[in-house]
């Protein structure tokens, strides 16, 4: 199952490098969309996945880092960092779901939202970590989960099988 | 203000944004719901058809009836079924208390229904009344995830999701077979979240 998510996102960075500028709806100026967009749309744009993880989970530690002090108990830092992650999350949410519809958005954003906020938050009250250090580790966090979800996506992706009752398999 | 009412005014304010809301949902899975709905024969029932969006994802010259229980929604999407090159009526109705004849559609439409519909099973088992014998229900629709994390997940999120828009741990295929029906194909669109369902009476 792994397998077959590891090829499937292979593939589709490889094509997405050499994918047609005409498939690409953010370059293109036409009216109809769902024209442009139609057959490849899925696939072309789960890049946006990527960036929106990326920056929910970055975002999210550089708020940590500037708003938890460092004397602040461990447990509370963790807390507040994860729910600074949900609001960093929904504001991200709200623009990159027009974009490429909620689902891809929220439901790799939420894990990577809530990790970074967690992580960041122990790390400040822990040791007081640089910005830098906090948004590498946000970005590490979110690229990761996103690449988790994809994979995760691609081994569920398609037909699923149903016995004679129609009851899944 | 009853329950449905509730669900009702709730819907209406969404009209106002719900082409800009659902416009990511529309580029990213147009395609998608374009191959399936080609698959819509004879008489055809579209339900919460919203503001009609789905309406060009249709194939031209069908027979067919768009309904909603909005009357904002309702308003928005006559316009839009002007443009459709066949035969398209938009009616204000309830799914859970359709005034169709029984077994009068060959085939009925679903686009993100019942993630929104208040009794989904009761809706369904309307559907079910009202489509033929042999007749076929096609369905693009978001459901919990079977995943235990990412279920409770979505069982956190609703609560604050459903104030606006839709229900997010709705387990639809459970429902579907509990109206009476028999899913003959299902594919996971995005994880087992995002779903197309064929299904049999």
């Amino acid at each position: 199952m792994i397998w077959k998510g590891c090829y499937s996102e292979l593939l589709w960075v490889s094509t997405s490098l050499r994918v047609d500028r005409k498939d690409i709806f953010i370059f293109s100026r036409q009216a109809d969309t769902l024209t442009v967009m139609e057959g490849n749309a899925a696939w072309s744009l789960r890049w946006v996945d990527y960036v929106s993880t990326l920056l929910a989970a970055g975002v999210t530690a550089g708020v940590v880092r500037l708003l938890i002090p460092s004397h602040w108990p461990a447990l509370v830092g963790m807390i507040l960092g994860m729910l600074l992650g949900m609001v960093v999350l929904l504001i991200i949410f709200l623009g990159f779901s027009l974009l490429a519809g909620p689902f891809g958005i929220l439901m790799p954003g939420m894990p990577a939202a809530m990790i970074a906020g967690m992580v960041c938050g122990m790390m400040m009250t822990a040791q007081k970590a640089s910005l830098l250090d906090a948004l590498i580790v946000g970005a590490l966090i979110g690229l990761g989960t996103a690449a988790v979800f994809h994979l995760y996506d691609w081994s569920l992706h398609g037909e699923v099988s149903q016995d004679d009752t129609g009851r899944e398999a | 203000m009853t329950e449905i009412q509730d669900h009702i005014e709730k819907w209406n304010k969404a009209a106002r944004t719900f082409d800009w809301m659902n416009s990511g949902v529309e580029r990213r899975y147009g395609g998608y719901k374009r191959a399936l709905f080609a698959k819509s024969r004879g008489k055809v029932m579209l339900v919460a058809a919203g503001t009609g969006l789905d309406f060009p994802l249709f194939p031209p010259d069908l027979d067919m009836v768009a309904i909603d229980f909005s009357p904002e929604m309702v308003g928005r999407a006559k316009l839009k079924a002007a443009q459709y090159p066949g035969r398209l009526e938009v009616v204000e109705a309830d799914v859970q208390d359709l005034k169709f004849s029984d077994e009068s559609f060959d085939t009925v439409v679903t686009s993100c229904t019942f993630c929104s519909v208040p009794d989904p099973v009761q809706g369904l088992k309307e559907i079910h009344r009202v489509l033929k014998p042999d007749g076929q229900m096609l369905m693009f629709e978001h459901v919990r995830p079977g995943n235990f994390l990412l279920g409770a997940m979505m069982d956190v999120m609703t609560p604050i999701f459903s104030k606006a828009g839709p229900e997010l741990n709705r387990p639809t295929a459970d429902n579907i077979r509990r109206a009476g029906f028999r899913i003959t194909r299902e594919f996971n669109v995005y994880l087992d979240m995002v779903k197309l369902f064929e299904v049999a009476k």
